[in-house]
């Protein structure tokens, strides 16, 4: 099998995508209502030293994959442990997206229609792209990304003679310690989520400057989702942003310009699209190795297909309607803890003892 | 007709994908292959006849509330 590449401006436009996601359309619901652009800003800076340990660790073993690095470094029981917790997430993960795109189409735009049709429409796009492999991933991105951007820009520019800056004013009104509450929201949803782009593409990264790309991607979602959040609050007003279900569909819906420029809703549709395809497929891919390593397979390959099949029965039975998908995020928040923070750090602690060890070892056999 | 959608999506995948492949793939691979085909046939069958199923956030969230009763 071909040793597969992603170049920096794939690896950036696949992990912006990503994390642009759901975000995009979910975000920006926040008790803070209008500090939620400053807790956005405080959750991406929460995020960060996660960032630099996923980073470093495909810096320390830049030819290994996620769940390859978690048996080298765990041994085997360890290993099949975490890669089964990390499999599970990335499945969940990519189920909870996939029906977050359900609800948003069954609310906003096609209410009569079962979600099983809408859903199995979209993981067949999701299944593939993925089977297709990470060159078309990687050449995918590179085509929908400016899609993405141009339709975020153009919906924040025609929105400009609308917004109302009044309504983010006063700024920090609210106490310090809620606003860092919240934003923790926003570090575990979805900038921590990161993980899971590691789990799918650690050992296919370019091992030189691994750091430049991924922060990078991570930079251009925080000014995309930042933008989003400032775009609906000044349209809409901080405390309807929080009590209504997908506020950038209400958002963008109430732009208009002249006669002309109306019902830009369509184009929001179509960013979800892209940015929903990219964060399921990488969950999927995700996934795949994980059941590839976990029950020792030569490839993952064959798994895309039941597997997205799985992640579409999966999300059928993760909650009756969409309240609870807003209600979930607050026990997702301590739920993902383990994946997003315990499971890296502890990988990384051992990938640096394991570093230092081969690095001694080199030493002393040249020195000999 | 949802079930008939399901039931039409999975015999394509067997016929197009499972039955012409399974020779190149090794008895391992092709026992997942079925095992994941089967529960995601399960999930989407008990959705489309209107079964109901626990729901895994709901279990997830209780887990979290059990183990921090004083997290909001």
């Amino acid at each position: 099998m071909r040793n597969e590449l992603l170049t920096h401006r794939q690896i950036y436009k696949l992990l912006a995508m990503f994390l642009i996601g759901s975000a995009a359309i979910l975000g920006g619901r926040s008790e803070v209502a209008q500090d939620s652009w400053i807790a956005l800003l405080l959750g991406a800076a929460y995020s960060v030293p996660a960032l630099l340990i996923l980073s470093r660790l495909n810096h320390l073993f830049p030819q290994t994959g996620f769940f390859e690095l978690t048996e080298t470094l765990l041994g085997k029981v360890g290993g099949k442990v975490v890669t089964a917790l990390m499999a599970w997430y990335c499945l969940h993960l990519g189920a909870m997206v996939l029906r977050n795109f359900s609800e948003f189409v069954a609310v906003c735009v096609m209410p009569e229609t079962p979600h099983i049709p809408i859903m199995l429409m979209v993981m067949l796009a999701v299944i593939y792209l993925t089977r297709s492999g990470l060159e078309t991933m990687g050449k995918w991105s590179l085509v929908m990304f400016p899609v993405l951007m141009v339709m975020l820009a153009l919906t924040f520019v025609l929105s400009l003679n609308m917004l109302e800056t009044d309504r983010i004013l006063p700024i920090m009104s609210h106490e310090f310690g809620e606003i860092a509450s919240n934003a923790y929201m926003f570090a575990s949803f979805p900038f921590l989520e990161t993980v899971v782009f590691f789990c799918a593409f650690q050992g296919a990264l370019e091992p030189r400057k691994p750091y430049a790309p991924v922060f990078v991607g991570f930079l251009v979602s925080l000014l995309a989702l930042g933008t989003i959040d400032v775009r609906n609050t000044m349209l809409l007003g901080g405390h309807t942003v929080d009590a209504i279900y997908f506020p950038s569909y209400i958002a963008v819906k109430v732009i208009h310009v002249g006669d002309i420029v109306s019902r830009l809703e369509g184009s929001l549709s179509m960013n979800y699209v892209i940015g929903g395809v990219a964060k399921i497929s990488i969950c999927l891919l995700g996934a795949a190795k994980g059941l590839k390593s976990l029950f020792n397979l030569r490839a993952h390959h064959p798994l895309i297909l039941p597997l997205g099949l799985m992640m579409s029965g999966l999300c059928t039975t993760l909650y009756e309607n969409v309240t609870y998908q807003y209600d979930f995020l607050e026990p997702y928040q301590i739920y993902a803890v383990l994946f997003q923070i315990i499971i890296p750090v502890l990988l990384w602690i051992l990938a640096e003892v394991k570093a230092k060890k081969l690095k001694a070892g080199q030493g002393a056999q040249s020195g000999a | 007709m949802v079930t008939f959608i399901v039931i039409a999506v999975y015999a394509l995948v067997i016929l197009l994908d499972l039955i012409p492949q399974r020779k190149n793939w090794e008895k391992k691979e092709v026992v997942t292959y079925v095992a994941l085909l089967v529960l995601g046939f399960a999930g989407l069958m008990a959705h489309s006849l209107h079964i109901k199923v626990p729901t895994i956030n709901a279990g997830i969230a209780s887990l979290v509330g059990a183990l921090f009763p004083n997290f909001k």
